[in-house]
């Protein structure tokens, strides 16, 4: 790590997606996604150009946005997980954590990327990877694409800095949310009629 | 003016133009189709590259067109397939008022044709992946009827054609990395591994195809026809261009045997879901993946005449697919389960429609007298010589799917006791009776078409 005090947002990032698994609450797993994409723009920050970091940034937190307005104007309870839910979430996303920890080391090696954004990346992955693989809800699994994706362009975007394909990418999470959205807005609204 | 300003520009704008015009039905079915013939038309008989002349006027038809330091590259090579694509369009589009979809399909169907057109022309490859994951977004809107809740097949739809965009940027970049150093034969591997998951995610193959048969059970038929008929086709295309264009893939000992039995399992595989399968729905879905299946051991041969036939699959598989999304359509549009053991008899209240159903089957089984006929004997010949394994079992998943289609035929046709009606509308006759009829002329004069489609088939792509 070329600067340990990195670990910081690192652990913050871990915690958050901790959070994300662990609670029913729209708005708390909207502001756990949200502290995600800010402890990962604190890492990349000090890497890319600060208006390259910042659009990746405002790109998810609009994403956010997007995904909390549909789902403010039909608000949604999820189903209230048990305590063993809760336990076997908390300790599935650990191992992946830790998996994915013993894993940077070569992945930062061989991609010649800087460790921190690595683990990151690879933690934002496993969070989306998890939750997708968990996930039946419209909006928790549009939320799980948009970080896999956001994971996936921290890795991406530190080699390939071309404006074309870093435009269309933050199309693309755009799109996602904008879809999401309109999913979740239609069903809702069917739900009530 | 280019190529890709008429093929992938015009039909997008159209497309935002006619999203606003929704409520004129007419007006909307009208533009979507007259545009997408004219294309077909202009892909068909113009040559690209060259000047166009209307009377007096002159106009150079440029193959390319530059964004931001990349481009977009449409050339005589992609005659073949523009003109398919719009034509396909066209038929899909002319049918949209028969079967009763929403007004959204045609405004929303043309953004992904033409956001696909897209992903074909762009160079490098690399990009493609992305505009093929708009693509995927813009359809989400024919994903859903109004109100009603989303299917696990849309959201797997969703989910898996979303991972493959990661998978191919990642290993497109790791490729791109390497042709500086082409003896990294790891890092070389890596990358084909990659890719060949995006691809396989992408394509629905195996083990990444339980998502089609849902999803075809969770949409309108009409809509999954036009869907699950568009993106493998695409897919593939994009797959074939990047073997061709990478020398050290294709004279790769791995590819063939490798592409060979992903083929044959996804067959053989497919089929014996097929038999098993009772509802009519996801009976589609499996009839998207026996033909990719068989699309992908065309690809294996990787030799001139299977590329060729290849291209010219498309056609008989499009009518086929059609022909059977529509003929699901009516018959659920009637209020019917699609649940086999509901549709006993119904032969005799949709004869059209059932006939239709049992044809396209038939053809996609390569029976003969159909269009599905002389492009499975040709691939069981070219397979024959050089893998007889994979052609007996390539014979046997062809006919575990010809049983079910006979299962299904003997189903619709038991005694009914109200006896003989007419359910279909004219229109709906119309297109039925056209679709046999070029199944029928396909079956029957293959060289027919080969010959007319033959100044298309120029350059293409080689796997070899």
């Amino acid at each position: 790590m070329d600067n340990w005090i990195n670990i910081i947002p690192i652990i913050v990032l871990a915690a958050a997606s901790v959070s994300i698994i662990l609670f029913d609450e729209w708005e708390r797993i909207l502001i756990g996604y949200a502290v995600a994409y800010l402890s990962a723009f604190t890492i990349i920050v000090q890497f890319w150009t600060f208006s390259f970091s910042l659009v990746k940034l405002i790109t998810g937190l609009m994403s956010l946005v997007i995904l909390g307005l549909s789902i403010f104007r039909y608000p949604v309870v999820f189903q209230t997980k048990t305590r063993s839910e809760r336990i076997f979430r908390i300790i599935t996303l650990l191992l992946i954590f830790t998996v994915l920890s013993f894993l940077v080391y070569r992945v930062s090696i061989y991609l010649s990327i800087p460790l921190e954004i690595v683990l990151a990346s690879l933690f934002l992955i496993g969070l989306g990877v998890f939750q997708l693989g968990i996930t039946h809800e419209l909006f928790k699994l549009f939320l799980a694409i948009l970080i896999l994706f956001f994971g996936f362009e921290l890795i991406f975007s530190s080699n390939e800095t071309s404006l074309l394909i870093n435009g269309l990418l933050a199309i693309v999470a755009l799109l996602v949310s904008l879809m999401g959205g309109f999913l979740i807005i239609n069903e809702r609204e069917g739900a009530e009629e | 003016m280019s190529t890709p300003v008429l093929f992938i520009l015009l039909p997008f704008l159209l497309s935002v133009f006619l999203f606003f015009l929704q409520k004129r039905t007419r007006l909307v079915t009208t533009v979507g189709i007259v545009t997408c013939i004219v294309l077909m038309l202009f892909a068909f008989f113009q040559t690209f590259g060259a000047v166009w002349k209307i009377g007096p006027i002159s106009i150079e038809i440029k193959t390319d067109l530059a964004v931001m330091g990349r481009s977009f590259s449409l050339t005589n090579q992609d005659k073949f397939f523009l003109s398919f694509l719009y034509f396909a369009s066209a038929l899909w589009f002319a049918g949209a008022k028969s079967a009763g979809v929403t007004t959204r399909f045609i405004p929303f169907g043309m953004a992904v044709v033409s956001i696909l057109t897209a992903a074909l022309a762009v160079e490098p490859f690399l990009y493609s992946a992305i505009l093929v994951e708009i693509a995927v977004l813009a359809s989400v809107p024919l994903l859903v009827e109004p109100g009603q809740p989303v299917g696990n097949g849309v959201l797997r739809f969703l989910v898996y054609q979303s991972l493959a965009m990661p998978f191919i940027l990642f290993g497109g970049w790791l490729l791109g990395g390497i042709q500086a150093s082409p003896s990294d034969t790891a890092r070389l591997m890596q990358a084909v591994i990659f890719l060949g998951v995006g691809f396989a995610l992408w394509l629905a193959v195996v083990p990444f195809q339980s998502w089609v048969p849902k999803l075809s059970f969770d949409l309108h038929p009409y809509i999954s026809g036009f869907l699950l008929g568009l993106f493998p086709i695409v897919t593939m295309l994009i797959m074939v261009d990047f073997i061709s264009g990478l020398v050290w893939l294709r004279e790769s000992v791995y590819l063939q045997p490798s592409i060979g039995l992903v083929g044959a399992i996804m067959v053989v595989s497919t089929s014996v879901w097929a038999i098993i399968e009772r509802d009519l729905s996801r009976l589609f879905g499996y009839t998207v993946l026996l033909e990719t299946g068989l699309a992908l051991l065309l690809v294996s041969l990787q030799s001139d005449a299977g590329v060729s036939i290849l291209y010219l699959s498309f056609i008989p598989r499009m009518f086929a697919l059609s022909l059977m999304a529509l003929s699901l359509t009516i018959i659920k549009s009637s209020g019917i389960s699609l649940d086999i053991d509901n549709l006993a008899g119904i032969m005799r209240k949709f004869p059209f429609a059932s006939l239709a159903l049992v044809i396209s089957m038939l053809s996609v089984s390569g029976c003969p007298l159909l269009g599905g006929f002389p492009v499975r004997l040709s691939l069981l010949e070219l397979l024959a010589e050089g893998s007889p394994g994979i052609t007996v079992w390539v014979l046997i998943g062809m006919g575990a799917y010809l049983f079910s289609a006979m299962r299904l035929f003997l189903k619709i046709s038991k005694p009914f006791e109200g006896g003989w009606v007419r359910g279909e509308s004219n229109n709906q006759v119309f297109f039925i009776v056209t679709g046999v009829v070029v199944l029928l002329v396909f079956g029957l004069f293959p060289n027919l078409f080969a010959e007319i489609l033959k100044p298309l088939f120029v350059n293409l792509p080689i796997l070899r």
